[in-house]
């Protein structure tokens, strides 16, 4: 293996992901004989993605751009592994920080404290780990008075923020994060840049969907510009802007 | 997920994962409640009181030793299933927002909702072994068999919460399907008869495809080893022994194999 491979962290070879949309749902009797009996499939293939050729390096700090529906999400899905692809390949080395949306899974009458329990070890952390990031991440939450009281008391600001503060202690080399830039008041929002900043700095990889464009500079050097699930550009932040911004003008 | 070993490694690697999801289970469903955990007593108290009542004093002649242990047992047994098996099933669309945007090893959802509904399946049993002493029913070294036939059962639910859980998510009816099916089950159980009146009333065969249900050897052992002192038949327990490790590994594959599409169904 030469150097250059052991850099990439991302890799998507003719990547698709297809889904098949049906108008109501499954059941098994209707499904058995429509398929089996009638030999009729009334489901139509939708292309989220198609035929996308991405690496992405150690430590870059990418942006993806495009369109409600061109297929965003699903590519980050499935780089986190939540989705997987119905052609091509992808390979993602390294320990992957979803933040695809902040706290999921958090249960409303359990309490803040409890939560950042379940929530910190179902993102693959141990009993020890939880303990002891504990304190740092009610630190960074800013939510210590609030702690011993159930989710269902929290506003939706303070919910995210302990969503946001768990997920960045789990400490992946690759973080991904859907539209979490508005999260919380500005000055939450403000730490949550510091620390993504410092993220970059420690040589983590970032990829991010955002539509907030001002919010990228300063963060991404590169973009990825995807058109009804095709890639349409790739390359440096300010020339995929502008031509994006073009296109949607 | 490539296969077997990664697969186990990494619900090991989350086992502390597992243990707050059936901690979670537990707290929620008590926490607003002034009795709290009370109620997972009082109720199979109540339940399984009047069943001693009215065996013991409605219906008392019972061709059984210890007749209202007898129901009990096999009832209780019964219980394992219908506590679990629902409640899985359902368990991949109640988390449909942990599935979509969080990544750990899915399989240990059921393995979740099976540990803690098995709680309230070992409150019954401590509540029948109460019962037990009140009717003085000897304590043998025969007990030492009850181990093995509830991890023979376990085995059995989790395999079959797993697969009903998989396709639960593409197939929107099983779990009516399961709701009825577990009726039959009742029936087709030895709880009110002994898994003997089956063996001699009936034909061979039909006594063969009886024992197909793993609850048939379970309840017959549980009671050889608490009323009668005996050993677990060998024919009815091995295969139940059988089926239900052959539903565990059908189920964790079945689980593992529609994995990859419960992000896209939900």
């Amino acid at each position: 293996m030469t150097n250059e491979d052991t850099k990439q962290i991302i890799s998507m070879q003719h990547l698709g992901k297809r889904y098949l949309v049906r108008s109501r749902r499954p059941y098994v009797g209707r499904e058995v004989i429509q398929r089996y009996v009638l030999r009729r499939d009334n489901r139509t293939a939708f292309w989220a993605l198609r035929d996308i050729n991405v690496s992405i390096n150690c430590g870059e700090s990418v942006a993806i751009v495009g369109r409600n529906g061109a297929g965003k999400s699903t590519l980050l899905g499935l780089v986190a592994g939540t989705i997987y692809p119905t052609e091509g390949s992808i390979h993602v080395g390294g320990r992957i920080g979803a933040l695809l949306e902040l706290g999921a899974g958090f249960h409303p009458d359990l309490t803040g404290r409890e939560n950042i329990f379940l929530n910190a070890s179902l993102l693959g952390l141990t009993k020890e780990e939880v303990v002891a990031n504990f304190n740092s991440i009610v630190a960074f939450s800013e939510l210590r008075d609030f702690i011993e009281m159930p989710l269902r008391n929290y506003s939706s600001g303070m919910q995210v923020r302990l969503g946001f503060a768990v997920a960045i202690h789990i400490n992946p080399s690759v973080i991904i994060m859907d539209e979490v830039f508005s999260v919380g008041d500005q000055s939450f929002q403000k730490k949550c840049l510091d620390r993504i900043h410092s993220f970059k700095e420690e040589g983590r990889t970032l990829l991010f969907v955002t539509h907030g464009l001002a919010g990228l500079k300063g963060i991404c050097e590169r973009a990825i510009w995807l058109d009804q699930g095709r890639l349409s550009m790739d390359g440096p932040l300010d020339d995929v802007l502008e031509a994006y911004t073009a296109s949607c003008a | 997920m490539q296969n077997w070993f990664d697969v186990i490694t990494d619900i090991w690697r989350h086992r502390y994962a597992l243990r707050n999801l059936i901690l979670k289970d537990f707290r929620i469903r008590y926490r607003n409640m002034s009795l709290g955990v009370l109620w997972s007593v009082l109720n199979p108290l109540v339940l399984l009181g009047m069943l001693v009542t009215i065996f013991t004093f409605v219906f008392p002649r019972g061709t059984e030793k210890y007749f209202p242990i007898f129901i009990l047992l096999g009832l209780t047994s019964y219980n394992f299933l219908s506590l679990c098996i629902p409640v899985a099933t359902g368990c991949i669309m109640e988390n449909s927002q942990l599935v979509k945007k969080v990544i750990f090893p899915r399989h240990i959802l059921p393995i979740s909702v099976v540990l803690s509904q098995s709680i309230h399946v070992v409150i019954q049993f401590g509540l029948v072994a109460i019962f037990i002493l009140f009717f003085r029913v000897p304590i043998t070294l025969s007990f030492l068999w009850l181990p093995l036939i509830f991890l023979v059962e376990i085995l059995f639910v989790l395999g079959a919460g797993m697969l009903c859980s998989a396709l639960n998510v593409y197939f929107k009816d099983i779990r009516y399907m399961v709701e009825s099916l577990l009726t039959v089950m009742f029936w087709l159980s030895p709880v009110f008869y002994s898994l003997q009146r089956v063996y001699v009333s009936f034909p061979r065969w039909v006594y063969g495809i009886y024992i197909l249900n793993p609850l048939a050897g379970c309840i017959d052992a549980t009671r050889n080893a608490i009323i009668y002192n005996r050993p677990p038949d060998l024919i009815s327990m091995g295969v139940a022994t059988t089926v239900s490790l052959t539903f565990f590994i059908v189920g964790f594959y079945v689980f593992g194999k529609m994995e990859r599409i419960f992000a896209d169904c939900i």
